[in-house]
């Protein structure tokens, strides 16, 4: 088990690696010219001779695995650049909008589970009846609605017509209902029907079947061994969900001008700001694979065939 | 003397339309101390029938007429509680791919645990006493850390032996074996058929044992039914049937089993 | 199989809503609408009129109109941007499963680099490189969606490749070409194309996000989710102006899910699909 971890970790090395050659590949095939970005921000006019300069210092005359090598440094110093639109370190203006998009994404996840496992398990129980019909077409509902829609429908409802709800802004329990409602509507979902699929698959098991045949109570059949081995598989799913929400929250931060990281790079994009582009996606999926980690962990302390993978007797 | 177990008339036909009957008014009987075979192809209705006895029909099918008797006592129109509570206990079942059956997420231990105190064993020792006789009885008696292996650690045949120590725990009068040993290979097979051949012997159980290779009927069966579409196509002690067949269905399942074939051919029986 | 989807009701509907969008989308130039992109201040934020059937937006232009040209570029980008994936990822699938080796290996760490990103966040590092405008969206959407999909084709095909009939095909010498078209091929196609079609949706909302965050579809050009965007400062005096786009691409996404559901279902049945669609 303890190797199991360890390796996991000494694997996001590479991984990450591959990530940053991936992100800085991806930056040289830009368009544009870096040596212009850095003289118009630095308020140099561009002449043939500064430019020449430019790029020197820049070291954009180095073989590009130098560049990559140089880049990866300062990568690693936290040094991202400054941003060709304020001038600012990027890496400090990125971690300050970061918390309030994580406290965002985290508060979806947990609204996600809050909700959808006892639909999921509600749905299951009362199969075919009104109760699961509604369900499920509450879950088609969330899965097709575009997620940026809802949101304006929410602050419409309750912000626009019946005015109990902030529409916009950080804050508060208040100021997050709305925003968090409109992250988790697709993952909880999908969620819910995950889940429901998964219960009834297992109702029907044969492993159901056997304990049946040794005289277990239906209820602890249920309740113990389909629901346990029903919910591993969300477990995992939780690494699907966190992507939503890490990519939701970009939507959401707009709509509710909720002052993140996905607001400030949507500007970046319009901006063709590299700097910052290029740190917001290394810190997201830094986010991403470790969080992804951290759950591939947890999967592994709840099933023991991958806890105790390779001790066959 | 009656039988132990009594099935007389069992019809059991699918739910949804098309309406199919898949097992047609078959009867037989189990007793005591006694080995009974139930031989048939696949869809042959086998399972189904034996399935029926302690109440366990997959969705999808119910059973819509017969009378099942088990120690002179209507079974079939038992509440719910009581069959429950027989199951496991004095109507005990072994069945195939024993690893789909166990669940993965929890120990071997945690299934006899969980079997005890369903039937009202508690108490640590008096678990830890029926569990290791359980397992000395099928032949783990040397190997005590079976018991916190996880089902996926363990082999086929191991896992069979195990389901059948599950089975013997609570010392059934009728043990249902359905397929049994139909995933093992030949050696873990006649381990498990001479295992319950013995606690049949011991216990004076009887055996109810559904397959179909008749080369395990040969080796296990007192008596001896063979099944085709949902029917009784031929019954009879084993010798006979075996000597003189009279069903196409029944010369078919012989002329399968390669041993017999030779065997057949000397005795200038007709295919 | 496709017989038996249509005797479901709900099928029939959502290809009935299809088939009308569908027709409403090609034949948009000839149904004798205003231009969508033709500005009349004059007329901004009309309430609906016999010339105006939904009213106007702030810039004077038919709603209607702009509803209905905007389906062209929404519906019609997703269909591009299917064309690529499907084409793409089942091209590069089937070669990974099918050589195997080190082709294999290959293909596959470049699809677990790509799956390794958050999919929104890729997308919008994808325009930010190319910069903005519907081309690029479609080609960000592709790169960010394909490795899903190739690995999916691989795992068919893998599986495929070990089943009974392939296997007896190639025992009796069919060529390596003849095995991919007669004996692959039709059981990959319909399973792929139960994929794309539940997917539709998906990449649909996709378009129209990119788009509401002003960085896909530049205006004038209509689009349903450039349309939200643009209505989302009246949505306290005129807030069907954000109602109809929302409407219209809820519906369609629907429609698209209950078909491949619908698809699944009938595939699933006729058991031809495999585990990794399922």
């Amino acid at each position: 088990m303890i190797r199991f971890i360890i390796r996991r970790i000494l694997l996001l090395i590479p991984i990450l690696l591959c990530v940053s050659i991936f992100v800085f590949l991806i930056l040289r095939m830009a368009k544009g010219d870096p040596a212009m970005a850095y003289l118009r921000l630095s308020n140099i006019p561009p002449t043939e001779q500064a430019l020449m300069e430019a790029r020197i210092d820049l070291g954009l005359d180095k073989p590009i695995i130098a560049q990559y090598a140089d880049w990866m440094g300062r990568a690693l110093r936290l040094d991202f650049g400054r941003s060709y639109v304020t001038g600012k370190p990027v890496l400090q203006e990125v971690l300050y909008y970061f918390p309030a998009t994580l406290r965002l994404a985290g508060a979806g996840l947990l609204f996600t589970m809050l909700i959808s496992i006892p639909l999921g398990v509600y749905a299951a129980l009362r199969k075919d009846r009104a109760g699961d019909h509604l369900t499920r077409l509450f879950a088609f509902f969330g899965v097709s609605m575009p997620s940026f829609w809802f949101g304006f429908l929410l602050i419409y409802l309750f912000a626009v017509k019946l005015g109990w709800l902030p529409p916009m802004g950080q804050g508060g329990l208040a100021h997050m209902i709305m925003p968090v409602m409109t992250l988790s509507l697709m993952s909880i979902a999908i969620n819910v029907r995950f889940l429901r699929a998964n219960l009834l698959e297992n109702i029907r098991s044969r492993s159901t079947l056997y304990a049946r045949a040794r005289g277990v109570s239906e209820r602890r059949i249920v309740w113990v061994h389909v629901m346990r081995n029903s919910m591993i598989p969300v477990v995992t799913a939780i690494g699907m969900h966190l992507g939503e929400m890490l990519g939701g929250a970009v939507f959401v931060e707009n709509i509710f001008s909720w002052p993140g990281v996905g607001r400030y790079a949507v500007q970046a994009v319009f901006n063709r700001d590299y700097p910052v582009l290029q740190c917001f996606i290394l810190m997201m999926t830094i986010v991403f694979v470790v969080c992804n980690l951290m759950i591939d962990i947890l999967y592994a302390f709840i099933d023991p065939r991958i806890r105790l993978a390779g001790e066959q007797r | 003397m009656s039988a132990l177990l009594e099935v007389r008339d069992l019809r059991v036909e699918t739910v949804a339309a098309p309406v199919k009957e898949l097992v047609r008014g078959v009867s037989f009987d189990v007793r005591a101390g006694e080995t009974t075979c139930i031989v048939g192809a696949s869809g042959s209705g086998k399972s189904l029938s034996c399935l029926s006895v302690p109440g366990l029909l997959p969705q999808g099918v119910r059973r819509t007429g017969g009378e099942i008797f088990f120690r002179g006592e209507r079974l079939d129109d038992a509440a719910p509680e009581a069959l429950t509570r027989l199951r496991g206990s004095a109507v005990s079942m072994v069945m195939q791919s024993p690893m789909s059956c166990f669940d993965p997420i929890f120990s071997i231990e945690s299934h006899f645990r969980e079997t005890l105190r369903a039937h009202g064993v508690r108490g640590r020792r008096a678990m830890d006493e029926r569990i290791t006789a359980a397992l000395a009885e099928v032949g783990f008696e040397d190997d005590p850390a079976i018991r916190h292996a996880y089902p996926f650690q363990l082999s086929g045949g191991m896992l069979q032996r195990t389901m059948l120590a599950i089975a013997l725990m609570l010392d059934p009068e009728l043990l249902i074996a359905d397929e049994a040993t139909s995933d093992l290979d030949t050696v873990a097979q006649a381990r498990v058929l001479d295992l319950i051949d013995a606690a049949r012997r011991r216990r004076k159980m009887g055996v109810l044992l559904v397959t179909h290779d008749f080369g395990v009927a040969a080796r296990m069966a007192d008596r001896l039914m063979v099944m085709d579409g949902g029917t009784v196509v031929e019954r009879g002690q084993v010798e006979d049937l075996f000597a003189d067949p009279s069903h196409e269905c029944t010369k078919a399942l012989l002329a399968a089993h390669g041993k017999l074939c030779a065997r057949m051919r000397e005795e200038e029986c007709a295919v | 199989m496709m017989r038996g989807m249509l005797d479901r009701r709900i099928v029939r509907v959502s290809l009935l809503i299809l088939v009308l969008v569908g027709g409403a989308a090609f034949f948009a130039p000839w149904l004798g609408l205003p231009d969508p992109e033709e500005v009349n201040l004059a007329e901004k934020l009309a309430a609906p009129s016999a010339q105006h059937l939904l009213g106007t937006d702030h810039l004077g232009r038919d709603v209607l109109s702009r509803l209905i040209f905007g389906s062209r570029v929404s519906i019609g980008s997703v269909f591009a941007i299917l064309l690529l994936i499907v084409g793409f990822s089942t091209f590069a699938g089937s070669l990974a499963g099918f050589a195997g080796g080190a082709v294999d290996s290959a293909l596959m760490r470049i699809c677990d680099i790509f799956l390794t990103f958050p999919t929104l966040i890729l997308a919008m590092f994808f325009v930010g490189v190319l910069g903005t405008g519907l081309t690029n969206v479609i080609l960000a959407i592709f790169l960010t969606h394909w490795a899903w999909y190739a690995r999916i084709v691989r795992g068919i095909v893998l599986s495929l490749k070990s089943r009974e009939f392939v296997l007896a095909a190639r025992v009796a010498g069919t060529s390596r070409f003849r095995l991919v078209v007669r004996h692959i091929l039709p059981s990959l196609a319909p399973q792929v194309l139960v994929l794309a079609t539940l997917d539709i949706g998906h990449m649909m909302l996709h378009v129209a996000g990119l788009s509401f965050l002003g960085l896909g579809v530049q205006p004038p050009l209509p689009e349903w989710g450039v349309m939200i965007g643009d209505a989302r400062q009246f949505i306290w005096t005129q807030p069907q102006l954000l109602l109809y786009p929302g409407l219209a691409i809820f519906v369609v996404v629907m429609a698209f899910n209950l078909l491949g559901d619908a698809m699944r279902d009938a595939l699933d049945r006729s058991g031809m699909l495999e585990e990794a669609v399922k």
